[in-house]
């Protein structure tokens, strides 16, 4: 038999500091009144539906900005340690925005902010106040945009999940540069990860994208 | 090959691709529910430990918090097969495993309360080195020891290597290791999971429907027709399912607290445990040789690193025995492969199935035969390689094949189209200069041969004609974006005589029916699916061909479809499918199920061969793939766009394999040190190569339309090509994977680094 080892306790930790976590502000109430102390869970009933807690509901602080959006100005409210992507995500139900890793290392959450290329999970979302901010669902309204129509028709997407960043960097990338080489859309694509590696596919898609632009259907 | 079909071999865009461009395709993630609650998992720090007690009382005070559960709280049955994991348990066997379960108004909550849950841990002795684990008084890591009863020690062999090293010329012999691999697809892993009282619905995305429906409905002791299971999105889709948690732990949340739960597993925890990895894995390979470069014998011994669990994946380490059988014509052979537990983050299928691992080993081990004997290893293959008239070999059903029938011409066809694509008459045996100083270019070639279809199983579809003569096709499965939702219509529109377009597909639910039972994976789908496809697409036709005779005044017989019309084959009459509809007065539904039999599953096989050219700077050490050849038999191709896809992807997966992708451990705390993909860098636009795509034909008749599966293949054997154009290029053998400007560095300067 192994030998046992000295008891030790372990204050386990789920996760480490965030950039969230180290903005958040006061979105756990300081007193716990109002919660029972109740029995643990070996003895929890099956809960009929239950009126969410104002202590888990009450947003940290809550700010007002104006974006325009999609091409529509609007004042929204957004909470202050939210970035870009989650206001979109969790804010808006705009969900064509995809979190890959949250971290700036993927390419997923690429958005457009006053037509550059951005990741929307390195900004927060009051940093888009006074600015334009492009998604994947604002292309191409109401026809497909053309770098759209090409992914379609070069089957660049396999999975999918990172189709929305690649389109909108390639989108950004034919308004400065209407007729791209391969090389060039490798290079300003290189931010966006395609774990299917559909690479050659997704080229091909903004060569074609850039070409419909150019000339037409 | 498609002369006499209108719709299969055509390229098709998928057809959603729509929703794929805009924004609209639904993962897992992006599912919201009114009253949604957070899930957030607790994770052990230590590789082995026993959980002496858990106090959840500080999380379960926090406000926000609505439910804790540990593996006190949890079903005590098992995982299915090897039955060796549990939901939650009270011994922890790696780091990154998981404890317990929150969930809370908020994700900050949710994390929160992670921190306020106090476990006293009682640390075990731990294991990381399998040859280690082997030891009789290695740590113990499961009731039983480091090995579970099945599969753990395996042989497969013909003839008798000692005889074959006795009449050869010469023997090599060479140790060779390949790491694990994290399948870290890229979306975020989570589910959502409501209760309304009596039925449970599951968001999430997934490749195994209704696996994933037995095990929710096994660990809540609920009936199977109370759970559904919904993911029409896969996102990703390399074989990272099975025996996940969070899924079942968020179902059991959301019953307990009447709320939606909404699990959503952080990003490290992808790379560090969640949901599995490849088997790490070593290979003692001995070859005998004749000088004219016939093998007389090829003895391999392996050695797959386990991990903690199998999350599915049992037959890993068997299916490693196919880089010498179905390969190479050596009457002597022996794959003798042991499988062992350690205390490290769980394994499973991944994409090329334990294939991936052997292939490196045994391919790089004929390569430095060749260039040993200063032969060119395309000819070493092609005096080697299986031919028309030799017979596939089936130890695990006893059994033989005729090669010609599936795929008789393959290996010398591939061999000789992928040396005529890559440019081989350029090859040299101590490679070629490079377009700058300080560059060397080699170029490599490397065989494989892959099974598909793997477990028997069935899949059903059902083919509804409406009465505007369009077409509903039903099936209970997942979109991986491998084209599997386009090739099931293209399949159905051919057989039925349906324009594409007319064919809908509705798909993604358990409440459609099993297409097929245990899921897609093991290039199985077009094969296993599209069968059972194809049969309901052949009922409705018949009762369509009925309908239409007795409105037409002929036999069936006389009748065939096409275009969305039933015509009458000597007088070019015809009614549309709505007229034919109509005037039966009732839409017409085909059903069928097809059974893929133990025989035929272990029977498919594919086959192909990847050239590799590579430039190596011997400055940084950096290896770059210039050009790629693959060349892959694939049946008949039904859908190319959608093929070569998955030829491609599954390439560059086995690039990232070969140079970038570095999986470490910490060696004293075993943590998960690539948490990212910053530190485990896969491969991205740059990295691309020339890639050539030559698509064999060589139909297999089992299979709709003569397809093969193969979405696999190309991960086999591309790693194995880039390593021999390596060492091609500056004449150093790697024998270990990846290939890293450090390690090329070092093996250049002489201090190490090769193997």
């Amino acid at each position: 038999m192994p030998p046992e080892g000295p008891s030790e306790e372990k204050r386990s930790s789920g996760s480490s500091i965030t950039r969230r976590g180290f903005l958040k502000i006061g979105t756990v109430a300081a007193a716990s009144a109002g919660i029972a102390a109740g029995a643990g869970p070996l003895a929890r009933p099956l809960l009929v539906h239950e009126e969410p807690s104002a202590a888990g509901r009450e947003p940290a602080t809550w700010k007002v900005i104006s974006i325009t959006l999609n091409g529509v100005p609007q004042s929204v409210r957004v909470k202050a340690n939210w970035t870009l992507a989650d206001f979109l995500r969790d804010g808006l139900g705009l969900t064509g925005t995809k979190i890959g890793c949250d971290l700036s290392s993927c390419g997923a959450c690429t958005v457009l902010l006053d037509g550059r290329a951005i990741y929307s999970c390195q900004r927060l979302a009051i940093e888009a106040d006074g600015h334009a901010v492009t998604t994947i669902e604002g292309l191409g309204r109401p026809e497909l945009h053309p770098v759209q129509r090409g992914f379609i028709a070069a089957g660049s997407p396999q999975c999918g999940y990172c189709i929305p960043g690649q389109i909108v960097t390639a989108v950004a990338l034919v308004g400065r540069n209407p007729d791209p080489t391969r090389q060039e859309v490798r290079r300003a694509l290189s931010g966006n990860i395609c774990r299917c590696c559909n690479y050659p596919k997704i080229v091909d898609g903004v060569i074609e994208g850039a070409r419909i632009l150019r000339e037409g259907l | 090959m498609s002369a006499n079909f209108s719709v299969v071999g055509t390229r098709v865009p998928d057809t959603e691709a729509v929703n794929r461009v805009t924004g609209g395709t639904e993962y897992s993630i992006d599912v919201s529910r009114p009253g949604m609650l957070i899930g957030r998992l607790l994770r052990s720090p230590y590789p082995h430990a026993r959980i002496v007690r858990i106090d959840t009382s500080g999380a379960e005070r926090l406000p926000g918090v609505k439910d804790v559960v540990t593996f006190e709280d949890v079903s005590p049955r098992p995982f299915g097969f090897p039955y060796n994991q549990y939901l939650l348990d009270d011994v922890v066997r790696f780091v990154g495993e998981e404890v317990a379960a929150v969930a809370a108004e908020t994700t900050e909550i949710a994390d929160e309360a992670l921190k306020r849950i106090r476990v006293e841990y009682q640390r075990l002795p731990h294991v990381v080195d399998p040859q280690a684990a082997l030891a009789p008084d290695a740590p113990q890591i499961h009731l039983g020891g480091n090995l579970s009863l099945f599969f753990d020690r395996f042989t497969e062999e013909r003839g008798d290597v000692a005889q074959g090293f006795a009449e050869a010329d010469g023997v090599f012999e060479n140790h060779y290791r390949v790491s694990a691999q994290p399948i870290a697809s890229l979306r975020q892993f989570a589910c959502v999971a409501e209760w309304d009282g009596s039925e449970l619905t599951i968001w999430d995305s997934n490749q195994v429907l209704f696996t994933r429906r037995a095990e929710v409905a096994g660990f809540l002791n609920l009936p199977l027709n109370k759970v559904k299971v919904l993911s029409p999105y896969e996102g990703g889709g390399f074989g990272e399912d099975n025996k996940y948690r969070y899924v079942p732990l968020a179902a059991l949340l959301a019953v307990r607290t009447g709320r939606p739960v909404k699990m959503v597993v952080p990003h490290d925890y992808t790379f560090e445990a969640c949901p599995k990895k490849r088997h790490a894995a070593r290979f003692d390979v001995k070859l005998g040789y004749r000088n004219d470069g016939t093998f007389t014998a090829m003895d391999v011994k392996a050695l797959y690193d386990k991990g903690a669990y199998t999350i599915g994946g049992s037959f890993v380490p068997a299916t490693g025995a196919e880089a010498l059988f179905n390969g190479y014509r050596t009457p002597h052979m022996r794959y003798e492969v042991t499988a062992v537990h350690t205390n490290t983050p769980p394994v499973g299928a991944y994409r090329g199935y334990g294939a991936v691992q052997s292939n490196f080993a045994v391919q790089s081990a004929i390569d430095e035969v060749a260039a040993q004997l200063g032969l060119d290893p395309t000819e070493v293959h092609r005096k080697n390689a299986i031919r028309p008239d030799d017979q596939l070999f089936f130890p695990a059903i006893h059994d033989v094949l005729d090669f010609s029938t599936v795929g008789g011409s393959a290996f010398l066809e591939a061999i000789d189209r992928g040396k005529a694509a890559i440019g081989w008459d350029r090859w040299r045996p101590d490679g070629l200069e490079g377009e700058a100083e300080g560059v060397r270019k080699g170029l490599g070639v490397a065989l494989l041969t892959f099974a598909f279809g793997a477990v028997p199983d069935t899949s059903s579809a059902l083919v509804r004609i409406n009465l505007d003569g369009t077409v509903d096709l039903l099936m209970g499965m997942a979109d991986l974006g491998g084209g599997q939702r386009t090739v099931m219509s293209m399949i159905v529109a051919e057989e039925l005589g349906a324009r594409l377009d007319d064919v809908q597909i509705f798909m993604g639910s358990t409440e459609y029916p099993p297409a097929p039972v245990t899921g897609i994976y093991a290039s199985r789908n077009t094969v296993i699916a599209g069968s059972g496809a194809q049969l309901a697409a052949a009922d409705a036709k018949r009762r369509l061909l009925e309908a239409a005779a007795t409105l037409l005044d002929v036999e069936p017989e006389e009748l065939e479809a096409r275009d969305s019309e039933v015509v009458v084959t000597e007088t070019g009459e015809r009614l549309s499918f709505a007229e034919v509809l109509a005037g039966l007065g009732t839409p017409i539904e085909g059903f069928a199920t097809y059974v893929h039999t133990p025989y035929v599953a272990s029977t498919g096989m594919q086959f192909g061969a990847c050239f590799a050219e590579v430039s190596v700077n011997t400055w940084t050490g950096r290896v770059r793939v210039d050009r790629l050849a693959l060349v892959q038999d694939y049946g008949h191709v039904l859908n190319p766009l959608a093929v070569e896809g998955q030829i491609v992807g599954a390439a560059l997966q086995s690039l990232g394999y070969a140079l970038t992708e570095d999986y470490v451990l910490d060696k004293e705390t075993v943590q998960c040190i690539s948490r990212g993909w910053l530190d485990y860098r896969v491969p991205s636009h740059v990295d691309t190569p020339e890639i050539d795509v030559v698509l064999l034909e060589n139909p297999d008749p089992r299979f709709p339309f003569g397809a093969k599966g193969g979405g696999e293949s190309m991960i086999v054997c591309t790693h194995s090509a880039i390593a021999n154009a390596v060492a091609n290029a500056i004449g150093v053998r790697f024998a270990s994977l990846p290939i890293t400007p450090q390690k090329v560095l070092e093996a250049l300067r002489g201090t190490g680094g090769g193997g």
